[in-house]
């Protein structure tokens, strides 16, 4: 019956030692797959202003039903209560772990309860074991999952935790296989609290479908139509750092910005690497030789920009040592620029920084920070907390450099050179609290091709019939008879809104954001075939409908666990130096983020969403509507709901269809 | 010799696993690289990074051929894949132990030896390989085409990617999609 499911939850109490396990399918029928039952396991078993880091606070882990697949859909979501942020955490991880999860027949795990003392646990199968971790406790990650690997099974696929995870670094990582990394909003700090190093998993049992043949022929399908996207060959042939290079993503600032990604792939020739089941390979694999060796993803290109570093080299070995201690190379690398800039404009002395001179783009400043961060040594200490304590801590005036958004630093190349000039960008960033890939606006870059530099082939005549594609399907999203621009602030809410429901799609079903989105913007790959993927495999009929509805329900349970830990609406918004500035240098000089248009923008955005426009808190009526009734129930009981309930008197024609899933 | 073979290049295998996932599904399983004929073995860690897929090497003297007790093993005359008898076979796993290259698997269900069959002469591996790391190709050309490739980059001649943009093959082909 549970086709494409692994069929169980698995969940482990390590207090009591406890091992439990519940069929998917209680919660499938309700909820749809990776995000969508952990947002639900969450908000059952977390209650509001619970301490992030206690014992009971749960570690979830989801694969969604298309992971397995031959094709990009290896993703594990990896949700709790944020350290970094005090409100939602999730972060997502590619690889192999979660298809390995699911070949041993199970879809979630659910970590509870504090070990005495450093443990790891190995699921083989039905077996499932808590065992010592003493041996690996204080060792990198790269070590753990060798020394694991020798011990259990060589084909065993490893999450684990670093030392920044073990010093409980508020923004530490789960780290998998030589550089696929769950690093946002310290995933690894709440796996490090309960003593837990690493979770072993080896799998041999099948995930069956209901017609694997046609499901082959889809995924055929699909393959066929990614390899036609303009820029699939590029990352395909070349990775991302090359491309980045050229100039997609780095419109920042031109006059310094180094252009030597493209060097460094011709200095070491990494080899191609990525996840089970994707065509794509999208990460560089170097060898031992390249400090140490590792998998590098986006560490040199978004990285480089806030710290102004021009060696890329540095930029490499930062990348391996954040993948080996375990820890957010995107926060550490914000606070480090925040400590930059507060030293260029004198706030601060190296007195502060325990004697190391915060210069821009200096090694020493750069690795130097990083290790006092991981080993929690002098500032170090302060810095781990995270941003806001940090900035707290500091004082004198360096919060002005402080960018973040509700505690989570911005996503590197979405410092204000990037946020201010494209106005969808800066709403989705607010509403993703700073998380890139929470969910992407990747429309928007789609529309400034024609601004970049293409230094490898591409021309601009390419550029702009890109840009002409995007525009028109922009058109539609809207529903608008011009498109809006990137400066526009008119449509940009019906376009987030709309690129939200897609990304919590695509994270339920366990896809790649990248390529259903970010690379691939002209051709709508996975908003082609998700419905017929999920309904091929599983034998139940799924609509685009369906899927979106899903997508909005599990938006809107998101947002009232947020508002149950004390979300408002006044919290959803930019760091104040970003806004009513016009940008200095680069390609958008000029540009504006006006506070009043941006309020505007959100007010209609939660009106499109069915939500309190004053409060930003969703409406009784939406929440029934979306079959949330008993959690606007939950939000009444601590009076977080605002208004009476309306009175319902066609209850079952309004309800939306989710369809009749394994009932 | 059969007219083609399958040729396993390991420098470009990625280990993604995408042949082991159509090997599986396209002998009617779902996801279960358990039931591939087809195994990539990751040697990935602190001192290798390196990837090998393992199948059949359609070998012309097979000792699993030679080793099995009731003779369940035969070669197909046309693709030369080893063709397993269900009803003769045993279950001993014999064949198993025989293979140098450990090609064989005893089905976890069905207890009998699971081995490449090339699907019948078009192999999904191949066709799926997204790094043509596999690839099917006429057996006397085979050799041939390794010494190439070995040449090539030997010579250093093999990588496109930083030979003048004008000249290199991508862009060659976006123009040429272009137009």
């Amino acid at each position: 019956m549970s086709y494409m499911y692994g069929g169980s939850i698995l969940t482990i109490d390590l207090s009591e030692e406890k091992i439990t396990k519940e069929p998917t399918s209680s919660y499938s029928r309700d909820f749809l797959g990776g995000r969508g039952i952990n947002i639900k396991l969450l908000y059952d078993m977390v209650p509001p202003g619970l301490d992030p880091l206690a014992p009971d606070s749960p570690l979830i882990f989801g694969a969604g039903p298309l992971v397995g697949s031959p094709i990009p859909a290896s993703r594990t979501e990896i949700t709790a209560k944020s350290p970094e942020t005090g409100f939602l955490g999730s972060s997502n991880i590619g690889g192999f772990w979660g298809p390995e999860l699911k070949f041993a027949g199970y879809d979630h795990v659910v970590i509870t309860g504090k070990a005495e003392k450093p443990v790891y646990i190995w699921i083989e199968n039905e077996r499932v074991e808590i065992k010592d971790a003493s041996m690996i406790w204080g060792k990198d990650t790269y070590e753990t999952q060798d020394i694991l690997r020798n011990e259990l099974d060589p084909e065993t696929e490893i999450v684990c935790i670093g030392q920044a995870g073990e010093n409980l670094v508020r923004f530490a990582a789960i780290q998998h296989r030589l550089g696929h990394s769950a690093s946002r909003t310290g995933m690894g700090t709440v796996m490090g609290s309960k003593n837990l190093k690493a979770i072993a998993v080896h799998g041999t049992k099948e995930v069956s479908l209901a017609d694997p043949d046609k499901y082959l022929s889809v995924c055929e399908e699909v393959n066929a139509v990614l390899q036609k996207a303009d820029d699939y060959q590029e990352i395909h042939q070349h990775g991302w750092v090359r491309d980045m290079d050229q100039g997609r993503f780095r419109l920042e600032d031109p006059d310094w910005i180094p252009n030597k990604a493209g060097d460094i792939l011709k200095k070491y020739t990494p080899k191609r690497a990525g996840c089970r089941g994707c065509a794509c390979q999208c990460f560089d694999l170097y060898p031992p030789e390249v400090f140490g060796g590792g998998m590098i993803h986006c560490t040199m290109y978004a990285m480089p920009f806030p710290v102004r570093m021009v060696d890329l080299d540095i930029m490499l070995e930062y990348g391996f040592l954040c993948q080996r201690y375990g820890i957010d190379a995107v926060s550490t690398i914000n606070i480090i620029a925040w400590l930059m800039w507060s030293y260029d404009k004198g706030l601060i002395t190296a007195k502060d920084t325990d004697g190391i001179p915060m210069e821009w783009g200096k090694r020493e400043a750069i690795i130097g920070i990083l290790k006092k961060i991981v080993s929690r040594d002098g500032i170090g200490n302060v810095l781990a907390d995270g941003m806001v304590p940090a900035v707290k801590s500091l004082g004198r005036g360096t919060e002005e450099y402080a960018w973040h958004v509700r505690g989570l630093p911005l996503y590197s190349t979405y410092t204000p050179n990037r946020t201010i000039p494209l106005k969808g960008v800066s709403l989705g960033n607010v509403l993703g609290r700073g998380d890139n890939i929470r969910n992407l606006v990747y429309y928007e870059y789609a529309q400034v091709y024609e601004k970049i530099e293409w230094r490898y082939g591409d021309d601009k005549k390419n550029a702009a019939k890109k840009t002409e594609v995007v525009r028109n399907r922009l058109k539609e999203i809207a529903g608008t008879d011009k498109a809006p621009t990137y400066e526009d602030y008119d449509g940009k809410p019906e376009i987030v809104a709309y690129l939200e429901d897609g990304t919590t799609i695509v994270d339920m079903l366990g896809f790649c954001k990248m390529q259903s989105g970010v690379f691939t913007s002209t051709v709508p790959v996975l908003e082609d075939h998700q419905a017929t993927l999920l309904s091929v495999g599983t034998g139940i009929d799924y609509s685009d409908e369906m899927l979106f509805n899903f997508a909005r329900k599990v938006k809107n349970l998101e947002r009232a666990y947020d508002v149950r830990e004390g979300l408002t609406r006044d919290l959803d918004s930019l760091p104040k130096n970003m806004m009513d500035k016009p940008l200095k240098r680069g390609k958008f000089k000029g540009s504006v983020l006006e506070t009043n248009k941006f309020e505007q923008m959100k007010s209609k955005y939660y009106a499109l969403r069915g939500w309190d426009v004053a409060t930003g808190i969703p409406t009784h009526e939406v929440l029934e509507k979306t079959g949330l009734g008993d959690i606007a129930k939950d939000l009444e009981k601590n009076g977080k709901l605002p208004g009476q309930p309306l009175k319902r008197q066609n209850k079952k024609e309004k309800n939306v269809d989710f369809g009749t899933v394994n009932k | 010799m059969a007219e083609f073979t399958l040729v396993i290049n390991h420098d470009k295998c990625t280990g993604c696993g995408v042949c082991e996932m159509v090997c599986a599904m396209h002998s009617g399983h779902g996801f279960n690289p358990q039931k591939a004929r087809i195994r990539v073995i990751a040697l990935e860690g602190e001192t290798a990074l390196s990837y090998l897929p393992v199948t059949c090497m359609q070998c012309e003297k097979p000792p699993c051929e030679a080793i099995c007790p009731t003779g369940a093993i035969s070669s197909d005359p046309v693709t030369g894949a080893k063709v397993i008898n269900k009803e003769k076979c045993i279950g001993c796993s014999g064949c198993v132990y025989a293979c140098p290259f450990g090609a064989i698997v005893l089905d976890p269900s069905e207890k009998t030896p699971l081995v490449c069959d090339l699907c019948g002469g078009d192999p999904l591996c191949a066709q799926w390989c997204p790094q043509g790391a596999i690839e099917y190709i006429k057996s006397d050309s085979a050799s041939i085409r390794l010494k190439r490739e070995r040449a090539d980059k030997f010579i250093g001649n093999i990588d496109p990617q930083f030979i003048d943009a004008k000249k290199d093959p991508y862009v060659r082909l976006i123009d040429s999609l272009n137009k």
